[in-house]
């Protein structure tokens, strides 16, 4: 079955040629130029009569639209389903993007971006789609790190590696959204509970940890990627 | 009584009579010492001089010893008075200097001296014991009587409102005892400044009750439109500069934009305009070849816009910079690793000093910067040799350093890019000098610094960014 993106975009230019890479890809593509035009066509087409199951598999967002507010439309997205909302924004609308990653967005790009870049994003998002924390992965492996949630259990090139609890439930929390960008908020949050959602500094020293613990060379960290001024990202295990 | 009078003799006695006279003269008011030193020499009649028990007086030199006794005591009284006034008034003119060196000094400390115009108020009410208001001007004069240009401070009725303003706009006082609207009920000082005033206040019932602290009054308001006169002058000042480097960076910037964004524009122009118009005729490397000079020139189009947009966010007035704390290590390996996606894997090197202390920064900035640094050093940096990516501490700053090789270039060539920005000339201005200026400006802006410093044939920034004390984490398990 064909995977249906809607894309909201107000530039045209970008708007077509994200249409022509979406369409090359084997992807379906339905535009909309407005935060309201995007409301409607996702408010009509909600479900599709014949097979029930929700039109859109994702949605491309892009936040300098004219006429408003992008946590809106995600909450209108995220009312009824889960469907994977990433995030396009300009170095103006950094603000509001980090704002909608709290909120429960998927993933960013910032402008200018490749189409590469973007599609790697659309195959992420589309993996952990329905769901956003899926308990069930447990397991990953990626350059001779294998990582086993179940059984609490890290290597590295065979070695065991110990970790603190928190440095453990640090990990597992990226772990979980492999692939995809965490923000602050939602680890701090997440490891350490809601009063600490302002410690990044907790952060820095525990990923700091981790790298020391998992990386080669922890000052190049092929794994456990920075976003700078937004969260951390650990590699997608397929890429 | 009698034994007294026996033992000491009249005229003796009587030397008693002037010394309580003198006493009493230290304490007492001028009419009471009178009545006092009245009643004394009555009561010296009476008890001592012949007859006694009456007031009549035998003898006449007697009634010559009583009336010089009287004469003494007025004069020692009077004088004593006199005294006591020069010693009360001599205190009240030293309590008033003091009271006006106290206040020139709260002025001249105060960062804006309109925060004390109630104090002045509350001074003026102190000195009259009478209901005062003052209004003051928020900037330069108004042409018309507009209550937005004006502070007030107290309760104020229309009609007061509008002598207020007269005593602004002519710089005189009115009132009672001014000799201007003597009619009025109430007294109004103008705040003087040395060119023009910038406020008025108000002493109410004037009329009723004189009121004859006026100059001191004066003073402390005049004080007080030195200090506001000042501060205009400050406002405006600082106003014109930032005018002015506003207008200077704006200058370099579009120098830099019509020279920079020109080259990568022509290149993304006709590779895209070849492949529109020539593409049958194109092999497929060939086509491949000038899609890639458009990638690789739009990205650097995006390098030089977000470097030209921070710089300008950068110089805007009063930018401050979000701050958190963040780890070196972290921002040299998001960059290093963004980076090798462009740039020749095997040249780049770090060199990063382990358990290094976290600093407060924008990590997007401290990125911006390392980004350019690094740029920087592939363009300028003799080819086949390291660059190196360094960070290490010492007790004040952390350093993140970029060296590397240099060929026929003189290292000291990179300390003139920073200075179009510095100078306000912008000949220099080329995409480099934005880079280096705004990676001047993103250190300065974090309180640290950037410096050049060239060796042997080599060239190294360094960027020192100032540590502070270190936040707490309030957990066991750390550094384990």
């Amino acid at each position: 079955m064909t995977l249906r993106v809607l894309l909201v975009e107000d530039d045209r230019e970008l708007r077509a040629t994200l249409r022509e890479a979406l369409l090359l890809e084997g992807y379906q593509a339905v535009t909309a130029v407005s935060l309201a035009e995007a409301n409607t066509i996702f408010g009509q087409t909600q479900l599709d009569s014949n097979t029930r199951a929700p039109m859109f598999d994702l949605v491309l967002l892009d936040l300098g639209l004219p006429d408003g507010d992008g946590e809106e439309f995600l909450s209108t997205v995220r009312r009824r389903h889960s469907t994977p909302v990433i995030v396009i924004s300009a170095r103006d609308t950094d603000r509001q993007k980090i704002g909608l990653l709290d909120a429960g967005a998927d993933d960013y790009l910032v402008k200018p971006f490749s189409v590469g870049e973007m599609l790697a994003r659309i195959r992420v998002a589309l993996r952990h789609k329905g769901n956003p924390l899926r308990a069930s992965v447990t397991h990953y492996e990626k350059a001779g790190v294998h990582i086993d949630l179940a059984d609490h259990r890290v290597s590295r090139d065979g070695q065991s590696i110990h970790l603190t609890p928190t440095e453990f439930n640090l990990l597992a929390r990226l772990v979980r959204s492999a692939g995809q960008v965490v923000t602050h908020r939602q680890l701090l949050a997440d490891v350490w509970g809601q009063e600490f959602i302002e410690h990044t500094h907790y952060l820095r020293l525990y990923m700091g940890q981790l790298r020391a613990k998992l990386e080669a060379t922890p000052a190049e960290p092929q794994l456990l990627l920075t976003e700078p001024g937004i969260g951390y990202r650990l590699l997608d295990a397929d890429a | 009584m009698w034994l007294l009078s026996a033992q000491l003799g009249l005229s003796n006695l009587g030397l008693i009579l002037v010394l309580t006279s003198a006493i009493a003269a230290i304490w007492l008011s001028v009419r009471i010492t009178l009545v006092v030193s009245l009643i004394a020499l009555m009561a010296f009649n009476w008890s001592f001089v012949p007859p006694l028990r009456t007031f009549t007086i035998d003898f006449h030199q007697d009634a010559l010893l009583l009336l010089a006794m009287l004469v003494v005591n007025i004069i020692i009284a009077s004088l004593m008075a006199s005294l006591r006034e020069k010693s009360r008034q001599s205190q009240a003119h030293a309590d008033a200097v003091e009271a006006l060196r106290s206040w020139s000094d709260r002025l001249r400390d105060a960062e804006d001296p309109h925060d004390l115009l109630p104090t002045l108020q509350a001074l003026l009410m102190e000195l009259s014991s009478r209901e005062c208001a003052l209004f003051a001007l928020q900037s330069g004069l108004p042409s018309k009587d507009l209550a937005s240009a004006i502070a007030e401070h107290g309760v104020i009725a229309k009609e007061q409102r509008d002598a207020l303003w007269h005593c602004l706009r002519s710089g005189q006082s009115l009132g009672p005892a001014t000799g201007r609207y003597e009619e009025l009920n109430d007294l109004y000082l103008p705040l003087r400044g040395r060119s023009i005033p910038y406020g008025a206040a108000m002493i109410g019932n004037v009329l009723v009750q004189p009121f004859s602290q006026s100059i001191q009054a004066q003073a402390l308001c005049d004080q007080m439109g030195i200090a506001l006169e000042r501060h205009h002058l400050l406002c405006q000042e600082r106003e014109a500069r930032d005018q002015a480097q506003a207008q200077s960076v704006r200058n370099t910037l579009l120098a830099a934009i019509s020279h920079d964004y020109r080259t990568p524009l022509a290149t993304i122009m006709s590779a895209a305009s070849l492949l529109e118009q020539q593409d049958e005729r194109m092999s497929h490397a060939q086509r491949r070849q000038l899609a890639k000079s458009i990638v690789d020139e739009a990205d650097r189009l995006r390098r030089l816009t977000n470097n030209i947009l921070q710089l300008a966010r950068l110089d805007a007035v009063g930018t401050q910079i979000s701050a958190d704390w963040e780890s070196a290590e972290e921002i040299i390996g998001s960059v290093v690793h963004r980076m090798r996606a462009h740039i020749d894997f095997p040249r780049l090197k770090t060199n990063v000093q382990s358990g290094l202390p976290l600093i407060r920064g924008d990590s997007l900035l401290l990125s911006q910067l390392l980004e350019n640094l690094i740029d920087n050093a592939f363009k300028y940096s003799a080819p086949h040799y390291p660059i190196e990516v360094s960070a290490f501490a010492d007790q004040h700053f952390l350093t993140i350093a970029v060296s590397n090789k240099i060929e026929g270039m003189d290292a000291s060539k990179f300390e003139q890019f920073f200075l179009p920005f510095q100078r306000g000339d912008h000949q220099h201005a080329e995409g480099v000098g934005i880079g280096l200026a705004l990676c001047r400006a993103i250190a300065r802006a974090h309180g640290g610094d950037l410096l050049v410093k060239d060796g042997d044939a080599s060239v190294r920034f360094e960027c020192l960014l100032p540590l502070g004390s270190q936040p707490e984490i309030n957990s066991e398990e750390i550094l384990s």
